[in-house]
Formats: structure tokens, C-alpha cells, sequence
């Protein structure tokens, strides 16, 4: 075990560097640079910005160095948790993520759990009760959520929180709770408002879990130990969750690594809708104002943590199912 | 199987297609899909209106009914709608449209209407429906600027369907390409592609989509924009199938009828051809069918970025980004309507997905 | 000098230094050249209380004596925690009249984090009257002009302070210059107004400029950039290399993890997000505290201001500011009642949205007026690099045509509820440089001339595909770039492409983030775009007249970046401008430096009226209605006002004195 997880560890590191470099590529990508949207406010002031002082400016964030040089300045910086200093919210990089992490964190959780809390015991049900009404209509339930933007969703979400229970619209706490202490009553109306980001982050992953659970349970259910012990008289209920629905749930362990790129994708866009004080729309905002430090960091961070979560996949299948390791 | 039987000489694609036609669910879907397509296609005829033709006597105006018996209880052989009387509302700023009962607009069919040009090839008048000129027919309402939100939401289908389709080819395409070169060649190679497709893999889609789009050039025409979308949007999307690919063809080489015609002294490129890929022929349709609709849906997401295909080309992305606020649901909710569209599109599309998988797979489903 | 962000995550909100006229001397004039009347855009000044629209009396001339403080406040006198109320506020503090009744004390305000500078206004040295037409002394109690303008002595009212009980005095002012305007770290590019220019201070309360040319223009800029420059220089220093070593305070900084001491000096000054608390300011309200989501604000304990009856004001004791960053979250929210007050942020459109929360959410919708000359000015690049296409646009009926084919009534119809103004981009009708043919040139909507104008030019469409084309059958494509924020500038582009296609014209919009617009702008890449015309009043006109002349470059316009440069450069860079466009550039040089009244006027009209007659920019609706919400706690918000950088929004109309009913 020890040597397929350091095997698998040394494996990562030239993917990572790979992954440094394209990170890198990617954010120099589009036109125009952070220093120029600084600039509006030199010009603004009806001043003649001259070459020169455009360098000088450039120069205190290593801009005026060479792509390769930048490069390795950057991710030597990165490498020491150093992630550098956004231009445009003038702060540090550390300070801008950690403040809006645990929030993201909460949220990818808590689709995460509604997403496995709902789609597998109705994946069981749909394997179970095939083709019956039920089966019919959480198919048609968890297509719908597939299918529907999720900006889409969590509008509609937020306009009925609203006119039915009468919740704030858009961020995680009531007006009189934001600031306030953590209580009982402040968490009480934090869950009164993160339901919205959780059913549409978890909507589109629920459809698709569930199919796979019943696709999966199905399979189980139809080869023969499940044929013997039915015939042999075991109850049901044992019958079904004693094997079958724990082999069916394999393969979902191995996805776990995977959900966190899509969760991100899937926050951001949710956030920008809802409003809602996560890393999402802060990379997005990067991005497109070219914040480099910022959305470099930010998608390196992403990329490290996803490629861990890989790794911890795998693990968790190799302890599961001893035949991987020996691969 | 309920008679094995009677399917003893049926080929396998006639085999297929029986266990299609089981699934009502996939073959009405199949049907729906290729309905919409056929109107996309001939979007300038079943549009009544140039999708940026403005109505300037219909600034949100809510969806017109449509009647065949009138006001004073007349009955109308042709189907007609009433034309709206607006007032803008002094005290809420509100714009509100009553149906007139005097303006009655009656609906023709294959009437002349607006003059367009049809594929480029030539210029006709003839529009599925369409009223008479000065009247106007807006079944599902009009928006901000008195756009006809149904010719837009056909014209938008054009877009919309056609990026989902030519997407997933391009992304067939690199994935059946590079899959199946790691795959059948392996070593060294497919130890390359695969780390390749775990880095794309691992970055994040939707910034990675953002920073592609953002550096497409601002003066590129609206058709440049298009087919850059599509290449971004494919150039994610290819790893998952190249996985699936790989897989097939690392388990098929070792296949005893492989094998035989390797020994046998096929070439390659015949064992590729003419074994290994429609071995899973049927696996990569599925694999599409289910692949179109996650296009669609990130086309819809783009352009609710704002990064997205640009006016005055309109797809449903385009339209849904316009409907996304509070506003339009408390006072214009048919602007949503595009958005059932993009529902019941990817709706169709994983039913017809799901059976064409059922049926394509002897062995699969089907034990009760 | 980088000079601050309204709010971080809007990095592309105003600021900087603009400025504007009206001199001590020319105030006389002012008073006595009254508002032309009946003009669409003119708020009737009786519905402001009379006292704002003259200089603040003080309490000693309207024999107030017994001054009273808040509850809060009283509190921590009474602990020892804060000195006295006669310790915190000047001998003679100024009144402020509230638009309606006299609050009571206490409550806190809930805003948006973008409207931090209309709810808690800047405390300008100098003040703006509501009509935007005066300047009004404020904390600076008089001003004198001489030797033509090149020195300027400034007078303090005596005892303001700081939040922190720090006196403001004359080196708040002369720390500002000297050691952040002038040096050449925190400055590294100087308005070459202020080069070789001195302070000098004649006693605590008294301090002049000293410029090379004349400059009265700085006194508009005291009053419209407000308190830019002034700063609490008691708590500065400790950031700032003249006053402490240089190296212990790179080490500081470092650990905070800023990049240099000037990013940290600038964060402090700019209010930006990780401000260490407490900062000292003059306003109404203090920040104290920033977080991802919000930030707070508690009241100014030595605000020196009180209402009529002697209380200190503000009547309100915090202000929690939401940070929104989704505007359409934003006027959910402003809609459904739950802020006490929106308005930067809101759109004219959403008007029907709002109206309908006075319904169920029961807020009220005041309708300001907005002070753009025109919501979107059209900026064709006449120093477009591509030759024939700038050959296109430097033919005037290219651009006649243009301006003729906008159906502007229509855009009027949709866009503003018919309630905006059509005109081109020229100053407000109550400006004393206003002539009507200012904004009527070229605003009929006529698109057969447009026709006429544009196939006299060669411009027909030869390969009947509907779109005109050059000479050789190659189609004439135009790319316009633009940002949208502020005026509803996506929906009337739509119109305006619109239009033009109806002429033949293929027109391509391109919606740009801030960075790429100032990109692009400043270095002339734009083919066209579009900004709000601002600058549009007797305040900032003068000091910045922009879509008239080419004086400058920036991301808002990029219709004539070598000409301007040209001028800047003075001729060492960009290129050389036609006679009229030299003519322009005279004009306003003196426009700048005069103190002549008479003149100021001849030369503001001269340069607009060259607009008009040329259409260097093209106009679409201006003066349009802004929506301000209140909610219904929020008392003495004033029923209308005008809208604007000009006056700072809400500056002119108090919000010192707005308080929460229980």
C-alpha cells in the first residue's frame, strides 16, 4: 500500500508542473493586462502617462520581466504559500481566498451531501420498483434538474424563497445576521438560506447519480449470488443491501476526486446568481480583469486540490478493493 | 428475450433498431428532436419574423391568445389574434397591454411576409404563418426592444442545435483520434495522452472556457465567434471520450477475433477500421447523444457570462442571458420561455441517449 | 497617484481629479446669472429648504447655545471613553436645516456597499449648492484669488476634527502635497499644473497655493473632488518613509503582505478592503470594519455639523453596507424592501420593479434627475489607425449621418419612459454655457438623409447584400467596443445598431471588461465606443471638457487619442491636429486660465458650439430620470435632486441629516 501511494505521489508532480505551465499560458491568454485598468485611473486625471512611468508601474508587480522569468517567479512565490497580490483588490492573494474558502467549502459540502443523501436511495428505489410509476417519475424529476440551467434554477428558487417564505433574496444570512456573532439563531438562518445554492448545485449531480446507482444495482441484481440467495428465501431488504447496493456503491468513491472542478464550475455560477460570498465569482472577476496573480494562484490551488482528490480516490478504491493495488 | 427464436436472422443493426423502437419514451424523443431540428433548418420560413425585426407598438408585451371566436361571439374560420392597446401606467411605470378587441390579425399560412433571403441561395416572402402587413402576431410575447421572442427562440434553435451537433463531432473527432491511438498503441504514448488528459482534466472547466473565450479578438464577425466557441467548448469535452475510447480498445486488442485477424496479416489500419471501431460503434452514438445536450446547456452558461456568442446572432444562450433577473420574472415571465426550450431539448436528448444505449447493448437491461 | 476605488470589487467606478470653475470671483457673477426657466431639466429650488442654497449659517448666528449629543455617544462620555460634546464640536459649529423634520437619534441604516459615497457623503473642503450651479464654503470658510489666479489662500473654519480628535488644520493640507502629491513614489506621474507648484502656510487656519500658471480652476476641484486633498496627516505619517525609517516600515508592510509601502499607504488612504479600522475621516460616518460581505460604518463622534436645534448630527448611528456584486441581485433586493436606501447601482429601466415594491414592499421610488448631457455619447475614432476607415469617419456627413439616423424618441419611448431628454452631448440647460442648438443639432430623426449623406459619399452597397460597402465591394464593418455600467448603455446600443443597419451600416458590438476598455481606449484600438457624458455643469464643464476638446486620454473616450496626445506632449508625440481642432485646444488653454467671467463664458460656448456644428461625438438622451429608493424608515431624503460626479450625488442634499423613524 505504501509504495502504490508513493508511486502515485511521484507520479503527480510532473502533472502538476504541467498543469503550473498551462495555468500560466491560460491567464496571459486574453488582451490587455491589470496595469492598464489602474492606468484609467492616472489618465482620469487628465495627466499624460509617459512610457516610462507605465514600466516603473509595471515593474513594482515584475511585470516588465520576461514570460519564463515571470513564470518561475510566480511559482516559486507559490510553492513557499506565497500566491501573491491582487492588483485590483489591492490585497494579498492568501487573504482574498481564505475569507471566502470556508463559505465555498460549506456550500460544495452541502450540495454533496443532498446530491448522495437523495440520489441513492432513489437509485435503489428505481432498481428495485424498475419500471413502476415511481421509478418513471424520478427519472422524469431528475432529468428535469439535469436539463434546466442552473442560473435558471436558482432564480426561480430565489424568487420563490422569497414570495412564499419570505427569505432575503440573494447571500447566506438575513440583513440583521450578517454581521452578528455566530449563535443558534444565526446558523439557524444561514440554513434558511444556503437550501437554495445546495438544490441547484445539487439538482444537476442528483439526475445523474441516481442513474448510475440504478444502472449499477441493476447489474448487481441480476447475477447469480443475488439469483441463489433470492431463491434460497433471504428477506429482501437483506437481500438487497447486504451486497448489491455496497458494490453498486463503488464507483461512486472513485468519483469524489472529480466532483471539485465541476462544484467550482457549478458554484461559481450559482454565486453570481444568489449572490453569494464564495471563491467563484472572485476567480471568475479575476479572470476577466486579468488579475493575474490572482486567478493564477486561485486555478493552481483549484488544480493541486483536485489532483489530490484523485489521488485520494484512488486510495480509497485501493482500500476497498485490494485487486487495484496490485495493479 | 422473450422468443430467441424469431431473432435468429436478423442482423444486428435490425436487432438494434427493434429494441429502439421497445422505448417509446427515446423513439418519441427521437421524433421530437428531429422536428426541431427540421424547423431550424428552415428557421426563416416557420419564423414569422426576422429575429431582430422590432415591433416598437409592442415593448414587453405579454404573449397574444390565440382566438377563432371574437368578442361579439362571431366565429372566425381563420385563427386570429387581437392586437394590443398599451398605456404605460403613470402611477407604477408599468407598460400594460390589453388584447383590443377591435384589431383582429388574422394568422396566414404560407402567406407572404417579411422578405428574406433562404440558405443564401435565394429571396422569397413565404413564411409558415405570418398576418398581414401593419398586424403582427407575437405568440410568445415580445421583449425589451419589441423582438418577437418565437421567431427568436426558432431562429436561436439554428444556433443552438447546430453548435450542440457539430460540437460533439469535433469532440468525436480528437477523442476516437487520440483514444484510440492510446489505446491500440499504448506504452509510452498512451501513458503521454493519458497524463495529458488527467492535467486538462484537473483544471477547472468553466475559467478554463473564460480564458479561452475572452481571447477570441474583439473584431472577429459573429460566425468566428460561433465556430470558436464550438472548438473551446470541444476542446474540453474530448478527454472524457477519449478515456472511454482507450479503455474499449486496450480490452478489445486482446479480443480472439483481433487477435485472428492480426494473424491472419490484416494491417492496421484494417483491424482499426474494420474491427475495433464498429466493435463500439454503437457505444460512441450513445456516448454523442448523451455528449449534445452538455453543450448546449455550456453554451447557455458562456453566454450568461457574457463570454458567450455575441448579438445580433441569437441562440438560446443569448436569449436566456437576457431574461436572467428578478424583474423578468415578477413582470415579463415569458421571457423564460427559451429556457423550456433548452429544458426539453436536454431532455429528448438523454432519453434518446438512454434508449440508443439499451438498444446497442445485447446484454445490457431488460432482466425483468 | 493612484487615486481610489468606489468599492473594490468595482475597481472601474470614478474617482481621480476632475474640476471645474467658478472661481471666488466669478460666484458673484454666478449668483446673479439666474437659470434660464422652463426647462426640462430644472428642479424648481423651492422644493429644497432655502438655508442649502446659501453658504451654512452657524449655530452663533441663529443663536443656538445648547448643543445635545445621541444616546450612544452620551454613554461613552459618561464612561470616560469620549471627551465632552463641547470638546468634540467647534465653538460655533455650522446648522444644517433637514429637508423635512428634525430627527431623532439612533438606528442602523442597511445600504449597498456601492452607494458608500451617497449615503455618507465626502466632507469637501468647499460645497456644491443643490441647483449644481455655486460653490458653497464648507469647511474651508473663505477663499482668495491673486496675482491672477497663480496664488490661492485658503481659510479653515476653526475647531473641526478628525474622528480621532485631531484638529483638521493647514497641515492636513500642505502633508497631502507635499509629501503624496509631490512625491515622486506614491506620484510618479504629476498633472503638469502642479509641477514646481508650493504650499506655504500662514498660520494654523491659513495655508496658499503657488502656481506657475494660473490655476482657478482649483476651486472647483476643492469643492467636486472634495477631500482629496486633504489628509488626517497626524495618523499618515506613521506609513510614510519622510516621517519614519524606511526599512522598519517595508518590514511592516511586507508582513501584511503588500508589495510595497506605497500599495499599503494607498490601501489605507483608499479605503480599499483590508484597511486597517479606523482611519481617521471628517465624514458623517467612519468605517470600522470590512469583510468579504459587508462593511461597517459607525457615526463620526466629532461631526461638525449640527440640525436646528442644536443636535450633533448624524441623526443615525451605524450604517451596515452589503457588498453586492450582482446588480441584478442588487435591485431584487433595493425592489423588495431590503435596504433603506439604493441608488447608485439601480438601472431607469428597472423602474417598473421598484414601482412595484412601493406597493408590496413599501418603499418609496424618488425620481432624481441624472446630470449626463447624454446617457451614451457614440465616440467615433478619428484617429483610427486603418486609413479608410478614419477618412470615413472624418467626413462630417458620415458622422451628420450617423446622428440623423437615431430615432431618438423611440429610444426615448423604450429606454427612459419617455421621460429622458433627446439631445446631443453638450451641458445642462441651466449651465451659463448652454444655448439650445447645442443639444437640438442634428437630433431629428431623418434616415432618408442619412441615405442622402452617406451614398454621397461613395458608401452605397454594391454587391446588394444590404449593407453598404467601400469602393470596392469590400464591406464597410464597424466594430464597436464598449463597458457597460452606469447608463443603460447595452439596450440603447442595440437601438443604435439597429438604426444604422436600417441605413446600411454593419455595425458589431462587443461588450469589454474595464481592463480591456482602457487598454484599447488609450491606445486608440477602439474603431468606436461609447461613455456616459458627464462633466456637463458650471462645476466640472471647464476643468474637463472632454468630448469637446481633445485635452486628454483615457478609457472613457478614444474618438481623437493622437490629437490630444499631441497637445499634451506638446507636439512631441501623436499627431498634429487640423487648424479647427488647434483652435479648440487655444480655446480652452485660456478658458483654464482666465479669470474673466465674460470671457469664460464666450470660450466655453465657442468650444461647444464646435461640437455641435462637427458632432465630434454623437448624443443620444440625456437628463434622464435616476431612480433613488427609500425605504420606509428613511426620513428627509429630499423628494428630487440632480445625479451625478458633478456634485457627488448626494453631497448638495445632506445625508447627514436623513435619520431612521422607529
Amino acid at each position: 500500500m505504501g509504495t502504490y501511494i508513493l508511486k502515485r505521489l511521484l507520479a503527480m508532480i510532473p502533472t502538476l508542473i504541467i498543469i503550473s505551465v498551462i495555468v500560466f499560458i491560460l491567464i496571459q491568454l486574453p488582451p490587455g493586462d491589470i496595469i492598464s485598468a489602474n492606468l484609467a485611473a492616472l489618465q482620469q486625471q487628465g495627466m499624460e502617462v509617459s512610457t516610462e512611468q507605465i514600466e516603473a508601474l509595471r515593474a513594482q508587480y515584475n511585470l516588465d520581466m520576461p514570460l519564463p522569468l515571470q513564470y518561475f517567479h510566480w511559482i516559486f512565490n507559490f510553492m513557499q504559500g506565497d500566491m501573491g497580490y491582487s492588483i485590483k483588490y489591492e490585497q494579498p492573494v492568501n487573504t482574498l481566498i481564505w475569507e471566502r474558502l470556508g463559505y465555498t467549502v460549506i456550500i460544495a459540502v452541502a450540495s454533496l451531501l443532498f446530491t448522495w443523501a437523495l440520489a441513492i436511495p432513489i437509485g435503489i428505489y428505481s432498481a428495485v420498483k424498475q419500471y413502476s410509476f415511481g421509478d418513471y417519475l424520478f427519472t422524469v424529476i431528475g432529468l428535469l434538474g439535469l436539463a434546466t440551467p442552473s442560473f435558471m434554477l436558482a432564480l426561480i428558487l430565489m424568487y420563490c424563497a422569497y414570495t412564499w417564505f419570505g427569505i432575503s433574496v440573494g447571500g447566506l444570512f438575513s440583513p440583521e445576521y450578517a454581521e452578528a456573532p455566530w449563535s443558534l439563531s444565526k446558523t439557524a438562518d444561514l440554513l434558511s438560506h444556503i437550501w437554495i445554492p445546495m438544490i441547484v448545485l445539487g439538482t444537476a449531480g442528483t439526475a445523474s447519480i441516481m442513474r448510475v446507482m440504478r444502472a449499477n444495482l441493476l447489474d448487481e441484481l441480476s447475477k447469480p449470488y443475488v439469483v441463489t440467495a433470492r431463491a434460497k428465501g433471504v428477506r429482501p431488504m437483506k437481500l438487497i443491501f447486504k451486497y448489491p447496493v455496497r458494490i453498486a456503491i463503488n464507483p461512486f468513491i472513485s468519483t469524489i476526486g472529480w466532483l471539485l472542478p465541476t462544484l467550482i464550475s457549478g458554484e461559481a455560477i450559482v454565486s453570481i446568481v444568489l449572490n453569494l460570498p464564495t471563491t467563484g465569482p472572485l476567480l471568475l472577476q479575476a479572470l476577466l480583469s486579468q488579475d493575474m496573480f490572482l486567478a493564477g494562484s486561485f486555478l493552481m490551488l483549484l488544480s493541486i486540490l483536485t489532483v489530490l482528490g484523485m489521488l485520494l480516490s484512488d486510495i480509497l478504491l485501493a482500500v476497498v478493493d485490494p485487486r487495484i493495488r496490485y495493479e | 428475450m422473450a422468443n430467441p427464436e424469431l431473432f435468429k436472422d436478423l442482423s444486428s443493426r435490425r436487432l438494434t433498431w427493434l429494441r429502439f423502437k421497445r422505448h417509446k419514451l427515446a423513439l418519441a424523443s427521437g421524433g421530437f428532436l428531429i422536428f426541431l431540428y427540421f424547423i431550424a433548418a428552415f428557421c426563416e420560413f416557420f419564423a414569422p419574423y426576422e429575429p431582430n425585426w422590432r415591433n416598437p407598438k409592442a415593448i414587453f408585451a405579454p404573449p397574444q391568445e390565440i382566438h377563432v371566436i371574437d368578442s361579439k361571439g362571431d366565429f372566425h374560420f381563420r385563427p386570429f389574434v387581437y392586437g394590443y392597446s398599451l398605456t404605460i401606467n403613470p402611477e407604477t411605470w408599468v407598460r400594460e397591454y390589453t388584447q383590443d378587441p377591435e384589431q383582429i390579425h388574422p394568422i396566414y399560412f404560407f402567406a407572404k411576409g417579411q422578405k428574406y433571403q433562404f440558405w443564401n441561395l435565394f429571396s422569397t416572402e413565404h413564411h409558415f404563418i405570418t398576418t398581414a402587413s401593419g398586424q403582427y402576431l407575437h405568440l410568445f410575447g415580445t421583449d425589451k426592444l419589441g423582438r418577437d421572442i418565437f421567431s427568436r427562440i426558432i431562429y436561436g434553435a439554428r444556433i443552438s442545435l447546430s453548435l450542440g451537433l457539430i460540437g460533439v463531432a469535433l469532440t468525436l473527432v480528437l477523442g476516437v483520434l487520440i483514444g484510440g491511438l492510446a489505446g491500440y498503441v499504448g506504452g509510452r504514448i498512451d501513458n503521454l495522452i493519458q497524463r495529458l488528459i488527467e492535467v486538462l482534466q484537473s483544471i477547472p472547466t468553466l475559467p478554463l472556457w473564460m480564458a479561452l473565450s475572452a481571447a477570441v479578438p474583439v473584431h472577429w464577425s459573429p460566425l468566428g465567434v460561433y465556430f470558436s466557441i464550438i472548438v473551446i467548448l470541444s476542446f474540453i469535452q474530448w478527454t472524457g471520450l477519449a478515456r472511454v475510447v482507450r479503455g474499449r480498445f486496450l480490452a478489445l486488442r486482446e479480443e480472439d477475433f483481433v487477435v485472428a485477424a492480426r494473424l491472419l496479416g490484416a494491417s492496421q489500419l484494417r483491424i482499426i477500421t474494420r474491427h475495433l471501431l464498429p466493435s463500439f460503434l454503437s457505444h460512441i452514438i450513445t456516448t454523442a447523444t448523451l455528449a449534445i445536450p452538455g453543450m448546449i446547456l455550456a453554451e447557455t452558461a458562456l453566454s450568461f457570462l457574457g463570454v458567450g456568442l455575441r448579438a445580433p446572432v441569437v441562440s438560446w444562450g443569448v436569449l436566456l442571458q437576457q431574461a436572467q433577473n428578478f424583474q423578468v420574472i415578477v413582470l415579463t415571465p415569458w421571457l423564460l420561455l427559451p429556457g423550456i426550450f433548452v429544458i426539453l431539448v436536454v431532455i429528448a436528448f438523454n432519453l434518446l441517449g438512454d434508449g440508443l444505449r439499451d438498444a446497442a447493448d445485447p446484454y445490457g437491461g431488460h432482466q425483468s | 497617484m493612484l487615486v481610489s476605488k468606489n468599492a473594490a470589487q468595482k475597481p472601474y467606478k470614478r474617482l481621480a481629479l476632475r474640476g471645474s470653475l467658478v472661481s471666488a470671483r466669478l460666484l458673484v457673477l454666478a449668483l446673479l446669472n439666474l437659470p434660464q426657466p422652463g426647462l426640462a431639466a430644472e428642479i424648481n429650488p423651492a422644493i429644497w429648504p432655502a438655508s442649502w442654497l446659501a453658504p451654512a449659517k452657524t449655530a452663533s448666528e441663529l443663536n443656538i447655545t445648547d448643543f445635545k449629543e445621541p444616546p450612544l455617544l452620551a454613554a461613552l462620555v459618561e464612561n470616560g471613553k469620549l471627551p465632552p460634546l463641547s470638546a468634540r464640536l467647534p465653538l460655533d459649529p455650522m446648522v444644517l436645516e433637514p429637508a423635512d423634520s428634525i430627527g431623532s437619534y439612533g438606528g442602523t441604516a442597511r445600504i449597498f456597499e456601492s452607494d458608500w459615497n451617497m449615503f455618507n457623503p465626502v466632507e469637501s473642503p468647499l460645497s456644491i449648492d443643490p441647483t449644481v450651479a455655486h460653490i458653497l464654503p464648507n469647511t474651508i470658510k473663505t477663499w482668495e484669488l491673486t496675482d491672477e489666479g497663480r496664488t490661492i489662500t485658503f481659510k479653515l473654519r476653526a475647531g473641526i476634527k478628525w474622528s480621532d480628535g485631531e484638529p483638521l488644520d493647514a497641515d492636513d493640507f500642505i502633508f497631502f502635497h507635499r509629501h503624496q502629491l509631490l512625491n515622486p513614489e506614491l506620484s510618479p506621474v504629476l498633472d503638469p499644473r502642479w509641477l514646481d507648484s508650493r504650499t506655504e502656510k500662514v498660520d494654523d487656519l491659513t495655508f496658499s497655493y503657488h502656481f506657475k500658471e494660473p490655476f482657478p480652476l482649483l476651486i472647483n476641484l476643492m469643492a467636486q473632488l472634495g477631500d482629496y486633498y486633504v489628509i488626517p496627516s497626524d495618523y499618515m505619517r506613521q506609513f510614510h518613509p519622510d516621517f519614519v525609517n524606511r526599512e522598519a516600515l517595508i518590514k511592516r508592510i511586507r508582513q501584511e503582505g503588500y508589495i510595497s509601502w506605497m500599495a499599503y499607504y494607498n490601501a489605507i488612504r483608499l479605503w480599499t478592503r483590508n484597511q486597517p479600522p479606523l482611519m481617521p475621516t471628517l465624514r458623517p460616518f467612519q468605517l470600522i470594519k470590512r469583510t468579504a460581505t459587508s462593511k461597517l460604518y459607525n457615526r463620526n463622534a466629532y461631526y461638525a455639523k449640527v440640525d436646528p436645534q442644536g443636535q450633533q448630527l448624524p441623526y443615525i448611528d451605524k450604517i451596515n453596507a452589503d457588498i453586492i456584486e450582482n446588480q441584478d441581485v442588487l435591485a431584487a433586493k433595493a425592489a423588495t424592501g431590503q435596504v433603506d436606501f439604493a441608488a447608485f447601482e439601480l438601472k431607469t429601466q428597472d423602474f417598473p420593479l421598484f414601482k412595484l415594491g412601493e406597493k408590496t414592499a413599501e418603499i418609496k421610488v424618488h425620481v432624481w434627475k441624472r446630470l449626463h448631457g447624454s446617457d451614451v455619447i457614440i465616440e467615433p475614432n478619428l484617429n483610427i489607425r486603418d486609413e479608410r476607415l478614419k477618412a470615413v469617419f472624418q467626413d462630417i456627413r458620415f458622422r451628420k449621418a450617423l446622428s440623423v439616423a437615431i430615432n431618438r424618441d423611440e429610444m426615448n419611448s423604450i429606454i427612459y419612459f419617455n421621460k429622458g431628454v433627446p439631445r446631443q452631448a453638450t451641458v445642462i440647460p441651466t449651465s451659463r454655457f448652454f444655448e439650445p442648438t447645442f443639444a437640438s443639432a442634428y437630433t431629428e430623426y431623418d434616415p432618408a438623409q442619412a441615405r442622402i449623406w452617406l451614398d454621397e459619399m461613395g458608401l452605397t452597397d454594391r454587391d446588394g447584400d444590404g449593407f453598404r460597402d467601400y469602393g470596392n465591394e469590400e464591406r464597410l464593418t464597424i466594430t464597436l467596443e464598449f463597458l457597460d455600467f452606469e447608463t443603460p448603455k447595452n439596450i440603447s446600443l442595440e437601438l443604435v445598431t439597429s438604426y444604422w443597419r436600417e441605413v446600411g451600416l454593419d455595425i458589431r458590438l462587443k461588450e469589454v471588461d474595464p481592463a480591456l476598455q482602457t487598454s484599447r481606449a488609450t491606445a486608440g484600438l477602439m474603431q468606436m465606443t461609447v461613455w456616459h457624458a458627464d462633466r456637463t455643469t458650471d462645476i466640472l464643464f471647464p476643468f474637463q471638457p472632454m468630448w469637446y476638446v481633445p485635452m486628454h486620454t483615457g478609457w472613457e473616450e478614444s474618438h481623437w487619442n493622437d490629437w490630444a496626445t499631441y497637445y499634451l506632449s506638446k507636439g512631441l508625440r501623436g499627431e498634429r491636429p487640423p487648424a479647427e481642432i488647434i483652435q479648440l485646444q487655444t480655446w480652452w488653454d485660456e478658458l483654464t486660465r482666465s479669470t474673466d467671467p465674460q470671457r469664460v463664458t464666450t470660450l466655453g460656448k465657442n468650444i461647444l458650439r464646435s461640437t455641435a456644428e462637427n458632432l465630434w461625438t454623437i448624443g443620444t438622451v440625456g437628463l434622464a430620470p435616476q431612480p433613488v429608493v427609500v425605504g420606509h424608515r428613511l426620513k428627509n431624503v429630499a423628494v428630487q435632486g440632480y445625479w451625478g460626479w458633478d456634485n457627488r450625488w448626494t453631497m448638495p442634499y445632506h445625508p447627514a441629516t436623513w435619520y431612521l423613524e422607529k
